[in-house]
C-alpha cells in the first residue's frame, strides 16, 4: 500500500505521492529534564505538548508538483492558518494534523524548472 | 498542604511528571448569572472590585465573576508567595504569558475582548498533574499587559485580592473594646462586603483594650499594625481564602520529604533573622463607663450671643463640631434640651432667647478626635447652638508602656539584634504589659539562636502551601523546615522554595488539663 500525503486548507486538498523514502517522523515536545542531587533524571511533561515533526525530501519534483506544496506554504502565511496533513499507508496513520510547512532550498536542475532534493518539514502545530 | 487525591501525589512523585495547567480570566468582569448574588448593583462600591454580597454561601466575592478558560493559550505561568518573620502581611503575585499570534489580546484589535484589555481583570491560575488541576492563585491583573510584537506574546502581572484590599480606605470607623485581632480583622473585612466564608482567622492571643480606626484610614496600614501587635501572619491562600495565623500556630508535622531523589539544588544559610532584644512602646487606653466626653456650656452670667459660630440658618441645616480630648468607643447622639445622663444640646435665638422646638439632629460623624452633629432648623429664624454636652464611653490613656526584653546569652554570641532596629517598635495595640511580655518572650524564644534557612529547587508537589512543614533529608541533613516562600514556574519547570528550620515548642495552656507537660505559653 503506497504511502500518501494529503494536504488540505481552506482553498484546496491535494494528495502527494511519496516516491522517494525515507519519510522521517520524529517526536516534538517541550519536556524539561532535570537531574536531582543524586543524578536521577526527572522529566516534566507538558499538557498537549506531544507533537510530531515529519520530514521528507523529494528527489525530483516537476515545477507543478513543487508549486502545490509551495502553495500551501504561502497560503498558511497569508491566511495565518495552518494546513492539515494526513498520511495514509502507515502502520500508525496521521490524521488531519495541523502543521507548519517549511521548505528547503529550491534546487532547479533544468530549463523545465525540475527541482532536486527539495526538503519539506511538516511541524506539528 | 491543599487537600488532594492520592493520585495527585503519585503523579507529583513520578520520574516523568505529567504537568497540567489552566488559566481563566474575566476580562469583561461580568457576573456569573448562575450564581445567586446580592445587591451588588446598588452597592456604594460598585466602581471597584469589592462589593457587598448578600449571601453567606461558601463562595468568595471574587467567585462571582464569569471566567473564560484561556488554558490553550498559555505559554508560561508562575506565581509566588512569601512570608517574613516574625510577622507579616504577604500578598501573592503571578505572571503569565499567552500566545498572541492572532492578536487576540492586543488592545484595540478586532477580538471580542479587545476593549477589555485594561487593568484589574480577575484571573485564576490552576496547576496540577494529568487531569487533576487545583487552584494556585486568584487575583487581579495590574497594569495593561506587555505585548511582544516580535514573539507574538502577551504577558500579564497579577496580585492577589489582599493587595486590592490593602489599597482601600476604611469605609466606616472601627471602634471596638477588649477585642482580639481576629475580631478586628473580621470587622474590617465586613466593611468591604466579605462574608465569613472568605476568611479563616485563628483566635488572636492579644486582647486589645481599645481599637479606633478613622473612616478613610488605609486598610493596609491598619492591618499591618494589628499583625505586628499579634506577631501574626496574614495572607490569601491558593483557593482565595484569607488566612490569619497567630504567633503560636498549632504544631505541624511534615507533609513532604525533600531528599536527594527529588531535589535539584540546595543551599543553606546560617545567621539570619536573629532577634534577642524586643523593645516596645505602647500607649495603653482603657474604655470608661458612660461619662461626659465633651461639654461646652454657656456662661450663666452672659447669655449674649456674640458671634455667628454654630449658627443654623432659618429653614436650613448646619454642622456643629466638638473637639474630643480622647477617642470614644461610643457617643450617644444628642437631643434638644438638657437631660441628665445623656447627650444634649441647647439652642437660642440670635437675641439669646432659648429655643425649645424646631431644631433637631439629623445625623453625625466621628473620628479619633472630633464628633460632628448635623442639625436641622425648621424655625423661621436663625438659631445658635449655645451648649453641647456629649455622653459616651471614652478611651482614656492609663499608661504608656516602655517595655524591653533581652536574652543575655544570645547577645553575648551575636550582639544586640533588636526587633525593629534601634527604635524598637511603637504600636498602641499591645494594650497591656502582659501582652507585650508574651509577644517578646515568644519572639525571643523562637529567634534568639541560629535558625538555618534553605533555598532549594525541588521536584515539588503542587499541593504544597506556605507554612507547610517539610522533612529535609538531603545532603546528609535530617531536620524539619517550615516553608516561608513558594515560587513555582511552569515553563521551564522550576519549583523554588525557601524554608526556615522548624523548632516547634510544645506549649501548653493554662486552661487545659495537660498543663503539667511542656512549657507554658508565654
Amino acid at each position: 500500500m503506497p504511502i500518501l500525503l494529503k494536504l488540505s486548507d481552506d482553498t484546496t486538498t491535494e494528495t502527494l505521492q511519496l516516491p522517494n523514502p525515507p519519510l522521517v517522523i520524529s517526536d516534538l515536545n517541550n519536556d524539561v529534564k532535570n537531574r536531582t542531587l543524586n543524578n536521577a533524571l526527572k522529566v516534566f511533561i507538558y499538557p498537549g505538548a506531544d507533537k510530531l515533526i515529519i520530514k521528507h525530501t523529494w528527489k525530483y519534483n516537476r515545477i507543478d508538483e513543487y508549486d502545490v506544496i509551495r502553495g500551501f506554504r504561502q497560503r498558511q502565511r497569508s491566511t495565518g492558518k495552518f494546513p492539515k496533513l494526513s498520511i495514509t499507508g502507515l502502520n500508525d496513520d496521521v490524521v488531519n494534523l495541523p502543521v507548519n510547512i517549511e521548505m528547503g532550498d529550491k534546487n532547479i536542475i533544468d530549463n523545465c524548472e525540475t527541482t532536486e532534493n527539495v526538503s519539506v518539514t511538516f511541524e506539528g502545530a | 498542604m491543599q487537600t488532594v487525591t492520592s493520585q495527585f501525589h503519585d503523579n507529583a512523585n513520578k520520574d516523568l511528571v505529567p504537568l497540567a495547567w489552566g488559566n481563566s480570566m474575566s476580562f469583561t468582569k461580568q457576573f456569573d448569572d448562575s450564581i445567586t448574588f446580592g445587591s451588588y448593583d446598588v452597592s456604594q462600591y460598585d466602581s471597584g472590585d469589592l462589593f457587598a454580597p448578600n449571601t453567606d454561601d461558601s463562595l468568595n466575592f471574587w467567585d462571582y465573576y464569569k471566567y473564560v478558560d484561556y488554558s490553550d493559550r498559555i505559554m508560561d505561568m508562575s506565581w509566588s508567595r512569601e512570608m517574613s518573620f516574625p510577622y507579616s502581611v504577604s500578598a501573592a503575585m503571578a505572571d503569565f504569558t499567552f500566545n498572541n499570534t492572532d492578536g487576540f489580546f492586543t488592545p484595540g484589535g478586532s477580538s471580542v475582548i479587545a476593549d477589555y484589555i485594561i487593568p484589574k481583570r480577575p484571573v485564576r491560575l490552576q496547576a496540577g498533574y494529568k487531569n487533576d488541576k487545583i487552584q494556585q492563585f486568584i487575583g487581579i491583573t495590574g497594569n495593561t499587559p506587555t505585548i511582544d510584537e516580535d514573539k507574538k506574546t502577551v504577558s500579564f502581572h497579577a496580585t492577589d485580592f489582599l493587595t486590592e484590599i490593602f489599597a482601600l480606605n476604611l469605609i466606616h470607623i472601627v471602634a471596638m473594646a477588649n477585642v482580639t485581632v481576629d475580631e478586628v480583622l473580621a470587622a474590617i473585612f465586613e466593611q468591604f462586603g466579605m462574608s465569613s466564608s472568605s476568611y479563616v482567622l485563628a483566635k488572636g492571643r492579644n486582647v486589645i483594650p481599645f481599637v479606633f480606626f478613622d473612616k478613610g484610614k488605609n486598610a493596609g496600614d491598619a492591618i499591618r499594625d494589628l499583625m505586628q501587635s499579634e506577631g501574626g501572619h496574614l495572607h490569601i491562600d491558593e483557593t482565595g481564602i484569607i488566612r490569619f495565623e497567630t504567633r503560636l500556630p498549632q504544631v505541624d508535622t511534615p507533609v513532604y520529604t525533600v531528599d536527594d531523589e527529588n531535589t535539584f539544588s540546595l543551599t543553606r544559610s546560617g545567621q539570619e533573622g536573629i532577634i534577642n532584644s524586643v523593645k516596645i512602646t505602647s500607649v495603653i487606653r482603657k474604655v470608661t463607663d458612660y461619662r461626659d466626653v465633651y461639654s461646652r456650656l454657656a456662661d450663666p452670667e452672659n447669655q449674649t450671643v456674640s458671634s455667628d459660630v454654630n449658627v443654623i440658618k432659618s429653614g436650613s441645616s448646619g454642622a456643629v463640631t466638638a473637639e474630643l480630648d480622647n477617642p470614644c468607643l461610643v457617643i450617644e447622639e444628642p437631643t434638644l434640651g438638657e437631660v441628665a445622663g445623656a447627650s444634649w444640646f441647647t439652642a437660642v435665638t440670635m437675641g439669646g432667647t432659648p429655643v425649645t422646638s424646631g431644631v433637631s439632629v439629623t445625623g453625625h460623624s466621628e473620628s479619633t478626635n472630633q464628633y460632628t452633629i448635623f442639625i436641622s432648623n425648621s424655625n423661621s429664624f436663625d438659631v445658635q447652638i449655645n451648649q453641647l454636652y456629649l455622653w459616651g464611653k471614652a478611651a482614656l490613656i492609663v499608661n504608656t508602656l516602655n517595655y524591653l526584653a533581652q536574652d543575655a546569652d544570645s547577645i553575648m554570641k551575636y550582639g544586640v539584634q533588636q526587633l525593629g532596629g534601634d527604635e524598637g517598635i511603637t504600636n498602641d495595640f499591645f494594650g497591656s504589659y502582659g501582652n507585650a511580655d508574651s509577644f517578646a518572650e515568644t519572639i525571643i524564644d523562637a529567634y534568639k539562636d541560629l535558625n538555618p534557612t534553605i533555598e532549594a529547587e525541588i521536584a515539588g508537589d503542587l499541593s504544597l502551601q506556605l507554612g507547610d512543614v517539610i522533612d529535609l533529608q538531603a545532603r546528609g541533613i535530617d531536620e524539619d523546615y517550615r516553608i516561608t516562600s513558594i515560587a513555582p514556574t511552569m515553563y521551564p519547570w522550576k519549583y523554588a522554595i525557601k524554608a526556615r528550620r522548624y523548632n516547634p515548642r510544645e506549649y501548653s495552656y493554662y486552661d487545659i488539663t495537660e498543663y503539667d507537660v511542656g512549657i507554658y505559653a508565654p
